[in-house]
């Protein structure tokens, strides 16, 4: 675990993800402080996901890199499997040291972000909400990149659907059942639904995303410890 | 000169598969959510890809220092490699383009050649020159494809500058960022 943060802690990349983490929602918020709405705050906060998501995307496929031909053309991989032989272990302590970044980048925007819209009270239950939204989504882009072992096929398409109208609300505008996404369901414990179609709880929304994440996590352990690396 | 860098851009097997896979994805969303040009705005972000591909196809491995050994003069060579990108760029946003444009006319059973088809394929090949440049400045595809994505999908929509105007005016300075800081730095 410990040396699991210190490989994301010197990754460019991952500073990188920490910044666009923090720095959009609350940029935002800023930009939009004169301009009243619902949910302000937390609308922002449901765009900084970005970050977390590049920050799940990273932590797996900075390890399947190819460091180019100076390095010997290893990857990072065959030298973390070496330390640590048990896969399971592996992969664990990795999802334990992504989800802890991501929980406390979440708590940072959060507050940043609150800070800054005004007319939005601080709300604790949604504010959990937001953080484990943000946490969710960085496994979810950890358990798809685990599966992919390349890193910009599931940013592009995880980074695509949190563009301000995404692909899975329009989906969900014409199938009910696209409500049940992970996006949509999880951003249920925050922000109000504006017009889809499945009345959803916060509470039912915090137990489907963690359905999936459950389930993606799942597959992506069984698939890493029959591969080979 | 171009020819070197068009012969290195088709001979890469990412070129094919990113343009193929957003012609796919393209026409299904089309299908799905038939809006005219509005799935160029998801689209987009497979050209994005292409451009940050061309450009940092160059750093994985050390084909940059053998592409600046055989052109030693940087500026031209980055010229080169993006005018090689437009010759590959516009048939492909043109083709991309239209196959949206002509589901949605079948669809709607009017088939008006529209305007706004030449702009999405200007809009879009801006795109993929700004998303090389960037590749150029960041050296690291991933990198590239995360900054132009939350940018172009997120906080542009948001402040309101999204259009083919801000690209217009914003592709020529970043890319004059990028000679610049090509020609300077190591390789």
């Amino acid at each position: 675990m410990r040396a699991e943060l210190s490989k994301l802690a010197s990754l460019w990349s991952v500073w990188l993800a920490s910044a666009v983490a923090v720095l959009a929602p609350s940029g935002i918020a800023l930009l939009n402080r004169g301009v009243p709405g619902p949910d302000r705050g937390y609308q922002e906060l449901a765009f900084g996901v970005m970050g977390v998501i590049i920050l799940g995307v990273v932590a797996v496929s900075s390890e399947y890199f190819t460091e180019g031909a100076e390095s010997g053309g290893g990857r990072q991989i065959t030298t973390s499997l070496t330390a640590v032989p048990s896969r399971l272990r592996f992969l664990a302590a990795k999802a334990a040291a992504v989800a802890l970044v991501a929980a406390l980048l979440a708590v940072v925007a959060a507050t940043a972000t609150m800070s800054f819209a005004a007319g939005s009270s601080w709300e604790p239950a949604r504010l959990a909400g937001v953080v484990c939204y943000w946490t969710y989504t960085a496994l979810l882009a950890f358990g798809v990149t685990v599966l992919t072992r390349h890193g910009v096929v599931p940013l592009v398409v995880l980074l695509v659907n949190t563009s301000l109208v995404s692909v899975t609300y329009l989906l969900s505008r014409f199938f009910a059942v696209a409500g049940y996404f992970p996006d949509l369901a999880g951003a249920r414990m925050f922000v109000e639904p504006n017009d889809t179609k499945v009345e959803m709880a916060p509470i039912v929304g915090f137990l489907v995303m963690s359905g999936w994440v459950a389930a993606l996590l799942a597959i992506a352990a069984v698939v890493f410890t029959r591969r080979d690396a | 000169m171009i020819r070197a860098e068009l012969s290195k851009l088709l001979t890469l097997p990412a070129t094919w598969v990113t343009l193929g896979w957003t012609l796919v994805l393209n026409t299904l969303l089309t299908l799905v959510i038939a809006v005219g040009d509005a799935p160029i705005a998801y689209s987009q972000a497979g050209f994005v890809v292409f451009g940050a591909l061309a450009a940092c196809s160059e750093y994985t491995g050390g084909q940059i220092r053998t592409t600046l050994t055989a052109m030693p003069r940087r500026v031209p060579q980055l010229a080169a490699k993006h005018a090689a990108l437009a010759v590959v760029t516009i048939p492909a946003a043109l083709v991309v383009v239209l196959s949206g444009r002509v589901i949605t006319m079948a669809a709607l059973g009017s088939w008006a050649v529209p305007w706004e088809a030449a702009e999405a394929t200007a809009y879009v090949t801006l795109v993929t020159a700004l998303s090389a440049a960037v590749g150029v400045l960041v050296r690291h595809t991933l990198a590239a494809v995360a900054l132009l994505l939350g940018y172009l999908l997120v906080v542009a929509p948001l402040i309101r500058a999204a259009d083919l105007a801000t690209l217009a005016i914003g592709t020529p300075v970043v890319l004059a960022a990028a000679l610049l800081a090509h020609r300077r730095r190591d390789a």
